[in-house]
Order: structure tokens, then sequence, then C-alpha cells
């Protein structure tokens, strides 16, 4: 039977104006596997995300990822887990504006004590990887949105995680960067990773017709199909 | 450069420059202020006492009433002696002031024949021709403030004064004592102990105190006890009382300085601390996105750690070493001013000992850098403590 990367069990998050975000969540997502998260603005996918990348922590339940049950985890250790098991791309592509390119992403590797010429030739094949190489010099405030998407996930994948998850990728992108940012996303399945998309753009189900698709409203799974 | 923390610190230093020029600024201006001060004042201080050590070991005098009076020349022979003095020397040493002007000086009347005990009187006195000196009796060696303020009153070679009984002196200038002895000679008159006997009134037989050496530290308490016994008017005077006198004032104006320090030093941190909050608020963002992709509250705090002590570490230097060079480049001219310009010539001309006092600079640097760090740290850690989500907002 197919081990799962990522289990929530019972999870609910309350906030602490009492809002209910989520609502008694089950869901396994296995190795390897790319899948969207869809719903409404407010439905609770930016919450789950949140949780799955160790940036939060449920009210209730529980939440393993990469074998780790993140949801009891000291915040030093939950500090850790983010360094090596997740990768996030921000819907605001969550840069650094005044660092350049290649400075936000060595920034993922340096609480990993690298040696110098390992940490170079990560950040290097991951700018390639994203196709971002020519503007490793160049300020993000001086980049376009298509190229701080790349930035972004070049920052993702450096510290080469299990896991890369992407809340809201295509909302500040044009059509062209975001079919663009889709090639990139299936690059990455191939080299393993496992992806995870919260989204309501509808360009990801027409270009990613074979993937598992999760719709969440008002906090609960509403249907899971794909 | 290995991709730690360090090389982050400076690389977000380095973009972000501009925030931090104005603090750095302020804060080589606050460290150049403070260190002008103390340098100054050590230097100072070294420079008083090294003119102290200078002076004769014991000075006699005659109170009465509470009044300096004339002490008999006979006394010197009753003193040479007590066992264990030497270099016994007659003085008239006393103030001379021009009503005119209210200004005065120090006339010191001494025998050049005899050897002295004031080593920079000494000195002076073996630097002069004395053949050419002493033909003429009221010829004067004067300090550097007495010819200054004389050329500019239009008495370049002489000077006037007045016995008690209205009789008028004209004292000729020699010549000037070095700048090297400023300190001890910028208002002296040095002239034969017979005018300066003429000048106030003492008879030949009068002096106003005596000086003596007595080279047998061991011997310094006995000596004064043994020339009180001489006569119950003597005061003895020791270098010693001169010098605890001083290092009392140097203390106590150390004090007033390093309590003026903490002052400013909290003023500066209240600032600091006002400043790098509006910092960190917008900072807040960029601490968040460490903490989202990885970085724990003590690699934040580390990496802040690294950037504040270089802008402490660069803003102490630069301020250290412009103080240095004003002080013992530039000479200090406005401190100097208001450490020496109350005196009755101005003293504006004195080589000072290039002295540095550890425990003060290392005072300063902790008193500064301390205030900094809190006032940066504080801020972050409450950032680098919310959730990355919330600092991300």
């Amino acid at each position: 039977m197919k081990k799962p990367i990522v289990t929530l069990k019972d999870v609910s998050k309350i906030f602490d104006n009492g809002t209910k975000a989520l609502d008694n969540i089950n869901l396994q997502i296995f190795k390897n596997e790319t899948i969207i998260l869809s719903g409404v603005s407010g439905s609770g996918k930016t919450t789950l995300i949140g949780l799955i990348a160790g940036l939060d922590r449920p009210t209730e339940g529980l939440v393993e990822v990469d074998g780790v049950k993140i949801s009891k985890l000291p915040q030093i250790e939950l500090d850790s887990f983010r360094q090596k098991s997740v990768g996030v791309i921000f819907q605001d592509f969550g840069l650094i504006e005044y660092l350049t390119v290649y400075e936000n992403i060595i920034a993922s590797l340096i609480p990993l004590r690298l040696e110098r010429d390992i940490a170079e030739r990560r950040v290097q094949e991951a700018m390639r990887e994203a196709n971002i190489s020519h503007k490793a010099n160049s300020r993000v405030y001086h980049l376009s949105g298509g190229e701080k998407q790349r930035c972004a996930i070049a920052r993702a994948v450096v510290n080469r995680p299990n896991i890369v998850i992407c809340d809201e990728p295509t909302a500040n992108l044009d059509l062209e960067n975001s079919k663009q940012f889709i090639k990139l996303l299936n690059g990455l399945k191939s080299k393993g990773h496992t992806v995870i998309i919260a989204t309501h753009d509808p360009i990801f189900e027409r270009l990613m017709p074979n993937i598992r698709k999760i719709t969440i409203s008002n906090g609960k799974i509403e249907n899971s199909y794909g | 450069m290995q991709p730690n923390r360090f090389y982050f610190a400076l690389i977000n230093l380095l973009r972000e420059a501009k925030g931090h020029i104005g603090i750095a600024i302020l804060s080589i201006i606050l460290i150049f202020f403070i260190s002008s001060i103390i340098l100054f004042s050590n230097a100072l201080q070294q420079t008083i006492l090294e003119a102290l050590e200078a002076q004769p070991d014991f000075v006699v005098q005659k109170i009465r009433d509470e009044v300096i009076v004339p002490i008999k020349k006979r006394v010197a022979d009753e003193i040479i002696e007590i066992a264990g003095t030497t270099n016994i020397s007659l003085r008239v040493w006393g103030r001379y002031t021009f009503s005119n002007t209210q200004k005065s000086i120090l006339i010191v009347g001494v025998d050049f024949l005899d050897e002295q005990s004031h080593d920079a009187l000494e000195k002076i006195i073996k630097s002069t021709d004395l053949n050419e000196f002493l033909m003429d009796r009221n010829q004067i060696i004067v300090g550097e403030g007495v010819a200054k303020w004389m050329k500019k009153t239009k008495r370049d070679k002489t000077l006037r004064v007045y016995t008690p009984k209205g009789k008028a002196v004209e004292l000729k200038l020699f010549k000037v004592i070095p700048k090297s002895l400023n300190l001890f000679s910028n208002d002296m008159v040095i002239m034969n102990i017979k005018t300066a006997q003429k000048i106030f009134g003492l008879k030949r037989s009068s002096v106003t105190d005596i000086t003596f050496d007595a080279p047998n530290e061991l011997e310094w308490d006995i000596i004064p006890i043994k020339v009180s016994s001489l006569d119950s008017d003597l005061r003895v005077i020791s270098k010693k009382e001169s010098y605890k006198a001083y290092q009392e004032m140097f203390d106590y104006k150390g004090g007033f300085f390093l309590l003026s320090f903490i002052m400013v030093a909290m003023s500066f941190m209240m600032l600091l601390y006002q400043k790098y909050s509006q910092v960190y608020s917008s900072q807040k963002r960029s601490i968040g996105i460490l903490k989202a992709i990885g970085w724990g509250v003590g690699d934040v705090l580390i990496m802040k750690f690294y950037e504040t002590l270089t802008v402490v570490v660069i803003s102490f230097i630069i301020g250290f070493l412009l103080a240095w060079s004003f002080v013992f480049i530039f000479d200090a001219p406005i401190i100097r001013d208001i450490f020496l310009g109350n005196s009755n010539f101005e003293l504006t001309d004195i080589k000072l000992y290039s002295s540095i006092d550890w425990f003060n600079i290392t005072t300063i640097f902790i008193l500064f850098a301390l205030p900094f760090f809190m006032s940066v740290l504080i801020p972050v850690w409450r950032v680098a403590t919310t959730s990355p989500k919330e600092a991300m907002r």
C-alpha cells in the first residue's frame, strides 16, 4: 500500500477572533502526487496549506508531513522542519524586495549551514531549473511578475524539499506567465516532488487535467476526485 | 565567503544601507563627542600629573592667622640639618595683579646660582645664559601667556609693576619659556629673588617659601613633622598632597562625565529604540519571510546581532579615531577653550601627552553598544517570535 507523505487527521483551526477556518479535515496526499486545492476566497485553502507547511498550528487534530508529526513539534523543531521538508511559493511571491534574486535564493540555505561550494551549486541549479539565472544579480523590485514567480520557485526548490506548496501561484500572473509556471510545475513533478497547489484559477484544470482536485468550502472538504 | 548568518547580515546591511546611515552618523557624533572629552581630560590629567612630578617634594610656608607671612631665610639652614633633606631652595612666589586689567601674573623669584628642587625651573635656568641674564637684576623670563599678553598690550619688552610703597619697577623681557612647559609656566614671570622681594615689599632676610626634596619616600611622613617642630607656624605641603588633590578633582570630573555620558546614552537608546521600532515594523515582512523559509528565532537574532555589531564597531572606530585626531592632531579647539579658556592668560598652546585610558574607552564602548543592541534586538525578537504568516502580513 502507498504511504502518504501528508496526513491530516480530524484537523480543525479556529482563529483568535473565533472564526472557524477549518472544520474536521481528513486528508492524505501521496509521494510524487500533484494535487489542486480549490475553493472560493475565504474557503480555508490558504489556512490548510499553512498547516501543511508548518507556518501555523491546528487548534485540534494531527498534521503529519514527511513522517513528522508537525502539529506537536516544539517551535525550534518546526523551524528545522520548514528548512528541510517543504518549499513554499506564496501568492505575493514572499520575496525580500531589496535583495537580489541570488540572495533571496541562498537565504533558504543559510540555516542549513552548507559548505560554500555545495550551496553555490544548489543555487545555480535551482536558478537554472526555474529559468531565472540571467537575473541572478537583479534586485527583486526590478523584476516583472513572471520573473518574481520564477525566483520564488527557485527559492522553494533550492533546499531540495520533498513537498512544494503553492498558494494562489498564478493570481499575479498573466496568461503567458501562468502557462510558463505550470510548465515549471510539471518539471518539478517529474523530478519527484510532491506538489500541492491552492488555487481557484481554472487554468490548472485545463493544463493539468489528470491530477487530483480537492474542493474546500467553508473549511470542509467538499469533494475530491481525479 | 561561507554562506552563513554573518554573510547574510553583511548583505542585508549593504542592501539596506540607507536605513542605517542616519543612526551610524548619530552614533559617530556621540562617540566623537564623548571620546574627545575623555581623551582630552585624560591627556590633561596626565600632563598635569607629569607637571606635578616636576615640583619639589616639599614646600614650606609660614602661616599666621591663616595668612601666608614671610619666612626667614635662616629656616632653610635649619631644614638642611634635618636628615634626609636635599636641594633646599629659597623662593619668592606670589601673585601680582594689575589693577587696571585684573590680570595677574605669578612672580617667581629664585636665586639663580642655587640648585633648584623644582625640576622645571632647573630646566629653564639651565637653558638660560646666566652671565647675560644676571647682568641686569630686572630682567625676566616669562611664560608664553604673559609674552602674548605683553605683545597684545604693546608692552613687548617691558612690564611695569609697583612695590607696596608705590615705587615703579621696570621689568625687562629676557626670554620666553618654551611651549612644552606651558601648563606649568603660562602666567609665570621668573626673576632674580631680590627683585621679587622688592616687588612684594619683603626684607632681604625673608622669602615666601622654602622648597626641598627628600629622596627617600619612606621618610616623607616624618620629615614634615620634624620641619613643623622648628616653628609651630610652619606649614609643610608635600607633592603627594597636591597629587591627591588633583587626582580627587579628576575623579570627580571623571564621575561627572560618566554620569553625563550615561544620560546621553539613555537618550540615545530611546532615540534608537524609537527609530528601530519603526525600521522593524517595515522589516517585519522580511523577518516573516526568513522565518517562513526555515530560519529560526535564533538565526534571525544572530543575523541581526552581526548586523548591529558591524554598525556599532564601525561607528565606534570612526568616532574614536576622529576624536583622537581632533584632540592630538588638531589640538581639540573647542574643548580646549572649555577646559582651559578660563585661565588668567589664555592657555591655548600646551603640549598634551597622548595617553589613552583603556578602561574609559571600554566603558564608553559598553555603554554605547549595550543600548544599541537592546534597541535593535528587542523589536527583532518581538517580530521573530510571532508566526511567519502574521509577520508577513
